[in-house]
């Protein structure tokens, strides 16, 4: 009998994947019933980090959430995208998303949902805004589904689909790092740090400089052969009470109503030129100070610091961020130089002061 | 601490990173990191390759100068912090460590080449904690779907 023994385990994780296997593929008729139904193709393809990703759309109404932020990325179609992520709404499909097949006791942190992790699959749900994210890693297709347009916040039209991309960069040699980064087509910046530590203010200062800006909150990194950064939003995030460093940014701002009780979110496209210059090698990672002269410096950053910077806002903030994660960073960081920038008052000099490092690296 | 006990790296909960002077180790269920240098890299170094607590104190008295007292109670406040913060545990009996090999040097430099001891500090970082925490206001509808308790807002 031995010739037909099945290994347990093995039955268990097939079993297992079918379930998720089930759930998601029934979102997914749902989704193409929705698309066929809705009259028209509403479809868009982005061109990002050297991947087609086409975003399809069950009808009309979640496409000015989703693409104003990646449209500067827009893209000729492609016969097959490196990855399609169906977003639908519950209006637009005309019927409630199905009832979710874990209990109560399976959201756990960060949205991820337990038991819907695996291999091949990724799941998480925001409980804020109702949104669920759900990746079939060996199909290349993840579903979007929210439940009520009304409640997608600004921070997910200022970096949408995160999670997803999270999930799937990571499976492809990318990695979305929480940082901001700044340079010229030889090569520029990381700067790094959690919220408030002056990420945004040092890759806005350098708007109006010869510095081109690639993010100042979430960009994608390519560790190998050499650390690699690409843009992914053209977006920018500011706290009402930094606004007044930048009087000339406040025009800009697509989210007054919001501003206070969100952070103010910019679209910069609309404003400045576009340019070829989407990503660039990393020769340095920046860990801004805010200081209280009007000087900005450098001084040399050990490896551990840059670690302590980067990893955990990265980690914490994305469901699924973990070990892999770590590992990739901190090999990343001890690749290249780490400096912390004292950011003085006078912004002026924040550009004049990576132009200058970028400049002494080159030579 | 009992002198014959031996821990183990809390993986995968875990993650450490050792940049030479310093390590900086991450429990992914807390939210919180930490970092260490000096003579807490050498205690780290020591239980991953499977020291028992006596061999630890014996391998850091061979490489710093102090008191035999001052080293034991030294060593044995880093270990009580690294087990409180859940980034090591007890090796049950005949459970090995994490390398396996308990294969470890025990350095005895002359008392010229010693370097001074100091307690090991573990820095620690719980900025991150709040990243982690479950919205406590929700319940589940009849379809298994959360649903906002009446009266929270929306952010």
């Amino acid at each position: 009998m031995t010739a037909y023994h099945i290994n347990k385990s093995t039955v268990t994780q097939v079993e297992d994947d079918r379930s998720k296997e089930v759930f998601f593929n029934t979102l997914y008729d749902i989704f193409q019933r929705s698309e066929k139904s809705a009259g028209a193709l509403y479809e868009n393809y982005f061109a990002i980090s050297g991947y087609s990703i086409r975003l399809r759309f069950a009808g009309p109404s979640l496409v000015p959430y989703f693409t104003p932020a990646l449209k500067h990325l827009c893209s000729e179609p492609v016969r097959s995208p490196s990855l399609s992520v169906c977003l639908i709404d519950s209006l637009s499909a005309q019927e409630n998303i199905p009832p979710a097949p874990w209990t109560k006791d399976d959201y756990v942190t960060r949205g991820e949902i337990r038991g819907y992790n695996n291999e091949r699959f990724s799941t998480a749900y925001n409980l804020d805004a109702g949104m669920l994210s759900m990746l079939d890693k060996w199909k290349n297709l993840a579903i979007f589904w929210v439940k009520d347009v009304s409640r997608i916040p600004d921070y997910e039209k200022a970096a949408p689909l995160r999670t997803i991309f999270h999930w799937w960069m990571r499976e492809n040699e990318r990695l979305l790092l929480h940082a901001a980064a700044v340079g010229t087509s030889g090569g520029g910046v990381l700067l790094a740090g959690k919220g408030g530590t002056g990420k945004s203010t040092a890759a806005l200062a350098c708007l109006y400089s010869e510095l081109f800006y690639i993010g100042d909150d979430y960009v994608l990194l390519r560790r190998k052969p050499l650390p690699f950064v690409y843009n992914l939003y053209n977006t920018a995030k500011l706290e009402a009470e930094h606004m007044k460093k930048f009087p000339r940014l406040i025009p800009m701002v697509s989210n007054h109503e919001a501003v206070g009780k969100e952070k103010a979110i910019l679209f910069l496209n609309h404003y400045f030129k576009e340019t070829d210059v989407t990503c660039f090698p990393v020769q340095a990672i920046l860990i801004p100070r805010i200081i209280r002269t009007p000087v900005t410096r450098l001084h040399k950053a050990s490896h551990a610091a840059c670690v302590k910077a980067l990893a955990p806002s990265t980690i914490f903030q994305l469901p699924g961020g973990g070990r892999k994660e770590f590992d990739i960073i901190s090999e990343f960081v001890k690749s290249v130089p780490g400096f912390i920038l004292e950011l003085g008052s006078d912004l002026s000099q924040i550009p004049e002061v990576i132009l200058d490092l970028l400049l002494r690296n080159k030579a | 601490m009992n002198s014959s006990i031996r821990f183990r790296i809390n993986r995968p909960v875990v993650s450490y990173e050792n940049f030479g002077d310093e390590i900086v180790a991450i429990n992914f269920d807390s939210g919180t990191y930490f970092s260490f240098d000096k003579v807490g890299i050498d205690i780290w170094n020591f239980i991953e390759n499977g020291a028992t607590f006596e061999e630890i104190v014996q391998g850091i008295t061979g490489k710093y100068h102090g008191s035999r007292a001052d080293i034991d109670s030294g060593v044995n406040k880093f270990i009580e912090k690294l087990l409180e913060e859940n980034l090591i545990l007890p090796c049950e009996a005949g459970e090995s460590s994490n390398t396996g090999k308990n294969v470890f040097k025990v350095e005895q430099r002359p008392d010229t080449d010693k370097l001074r001891f100091e307690t090991p500090a573990l820095q620690e970082y719980t900025d991150m904690q709040e990243l982690l925490l479950l919205d406590p206001v929700h319940e589940v509808d009849e379809t298994g779907w959360p649903s906002k308790k009446s009266g929270s807002s929306d952010s």
